[in-house]
């Protein structure tokens, strides 16, 4: 069976005249939505916890700095007018904690806070600032801009040849450069939000491995009950699914390590090591191939519902209000097939 | 059992169409395809039993490349045992570790209906079985034999003929009707496919 024996069966409830072209161009949509009727696709994997740092000079290079600014300690720029440090998140961030080991001092220097959006680099609507002439902790606080973007910038050269770039990138660049510059000798990243992809329609179950993670949907609660889950740091005992322009995970409290770089082959192939990585189970929209022989008769009473309940020369409502009621019967049978088992 | 065509004539009396004028048949191989597979979905009639290899520190298994034809999970067993069936809320509050925990299997869950999970995680490569309920296979040819018992044949014949009444003859109540008693969705129903014979 496929999708063009689908439409087949599709157009003998429309009597052989449905448009194969719109019938066609409906599939997925009608799929879409017997995904939310029926919602027993699942998919599970590994949410990545880690952060990048680079070191950038003004044409637009960079070197990787990760290892440096994770343990060693990095220099916040170069001496030349330009030079920045970019900070990448696999997860949405809006602060980030230096500790300062050496000030930078000499010169009238100035800095700029950025991140990518996608097409440019725009200026960030900061809360506060790192003053890079004294020592110890000092923060980088924004606002978190809408439109973030997890991809690599246009105008950065990758340092190296399989770097994906795929991050919420924030640029510090010394636009007038000190005469010695400033050294952090850590730096956090505070991801919290992690995007979910096109497909994942909800969260079925999420573990900040190997800990298995508490749903909570009502964030006016957690004001009530834990004022300072925006800010606390720990590790994660739940998460609140955001429901913005695109589905996220947040997770509370704010993880304070990143997960283990080994957790990146992926988690049902093969047995990796995950630890503080995420591992979401989520309900999904199928693809094509999904679509076992069985519910492919739905696929074909929804796509014959919806094309004889539209003007046209397939108009038929009262045949599209019966497909419809037939539609709902089978799916009742089916969840009763199903059971809890394959539908909690 | 017997074979697609043997039924044929009884469709197409039904629809007053025995000489398959309005009706093609390849129309009708469909509606039955169809029909035969929600009949067996219905009344849980076809069961298969699946290999189930588990591979060292893997807890999640894809449903589809295991066991393609099954619908829905029915038991399961490990080196004679039996796999209790649970539901994964329960395994979450039971053991908030539950995708590390190692150790012999003694639990199996889905998530949802594409994945399959084991609890404990398997430490080492292990063979398990499992016995599923499956759908039966789309009807290609008049002749292929048909997988229900003799005794659901009529439940066939009534889903075909209500699914070509409320297409081919846009009778849609009793298309729907005719749905609806080969497959007991309503009360009454049972009654009403008594009144209708083969």
């Amino acid at each position: 069976m496929s999708r063009e024996s689908v439409l087949v069966e599709s157009n003998d409830y429309l009597l052989g005249v449905g448009d194969p072209d719109h019938l066609l161009s409906e599939y997925a949509d009608v799929v879409r939505e017997l995904s939310l009727a029926l919602p027993i696709w699942t998919t599970a994997r590994t949410i990545v916890n880690q952060w990048s740092a680079l070191r950038g000079a003004p044409n637009g290079s960079t070197t990787d700095g990760t290892a440096l600014a994770q343990s060693a300690g990095m220099p916040v720029s170069t001496l030349v007018d330009g030079s920045s440090h970019l900070l990448g998140g696999s997860g949405k961030f809006d602060t980030v904690v230096y500790t300062i080991l050496t000030p930078h001092s000499g010169g009238t220097p100035v800095y700029t806070y950025e991140y990518w959006n996608g097409l440019y680099f725009l200026p960030l609507v900061t809360v506060s600032t790192p003053d890079w002439s004294q020592t110890g902790v000092q923060s980088l606080v924004f606002i978190l801009p809408d439109d973030v973007s997890f991809t690599p910038p246009v105008d950065m050269q990758p340092p190296y040849d399989d770097f994906d770039g795929v991050r919420f990138w924030v640029r510090v660049t010394a636009t007038t450069a000190p005469t010695t510059t400033a050294a952090v000798a850590t730096v956090q990243v505070r991801q919290h939000t992690w995007p979910l992809d096109q497909r994942e329609q909800d969260i079925v179950a999420l573990s900040y491995y190997p800990n298995d993670l508490t749903r909570t949907e009502i964030v006016e609660a957690l004001d009530v009950t834990l004022p300072d889950w925006r800010t606390q740091v720990g590790p994660p005992r739940m998460y609140h699914q955001v429901e913005e322009t695109a589905l996220g995970v947040r997770l509370v409290p704010l993880p304070p390590t990143q997960g283990d770089p080994n957790g990146l082959l992926g988690f049902l192939p093969t047995a990796a090591v995950l630890t503080n990585n995420l591992v979401l189970c989520a309900a999904v929209t199928p693809e094509e191939g999904d679509i076992p022989p069985w519910l492919e008769g739905l696929v074909a009473l929804r796509l014959a519902a919806r094309e004889s309940q539209r003007l046209g020369e397939t108009s038929a409502p009262d045949l599209g209000k019966t497909l419809l009621q037939l539609t709902e019967n089978l799916e009742t049978m089916i969840r009763d097939v199903l059971g809890t088992m394959e539908l909690r | 059992m017997g074979t697609a065509d043997q039924l044929f004539p009884s469709v197409t009396a039904a629809l007053d169409d025995v000489h398959r004028i309005q009706t093609t048949e390849a129309q009708v191989l469909r509606a039955m395809s169809r029909a035969q597979q929600w009949v067996t979905l219905r009344y849980r009639l076809l069961r298969r039993p699946f290999v189930l290899p588990l591979r060292a520190g893997v807890p999640l298994y894809h449903r589809e490349a295991l066991a393609p034809a099954s619908v829905s999970l029915l038991s399961g067993s490990l080196g004679g045992l039996p796999l209790s069936i649970t539901p994964l809320s329960a395994l979450r509050y039971r053991d908030p570790q539950w995708l590390q925990t190692s150790g012999l299997p003694t639990l199996l869950y889905c998530v949802r209906w594409s994945l399959w999970g084991v609890y404990p995680v398997p430490p080492v490569d292990m063979t398990g079985m499992v016995s599923c309920l499956v759908s039966a296979r789309t009807l290609t040819t008049m002749t292929q034999i048909l997988e229900v018992p003799d005794g659901y044949r009529n439940n066939i014949v009534q889903v075909t003929i209500g699914l070509l009444l409320l297409t081919r003859e846009r009778a849609m109540q009793q298309g729907l009707a005719r749905i609806q008693a080969g497959l007991e969705m309503t009360a009454g129903a049972v009654r009403r496919l008594q009144g209708l014979t083969v």
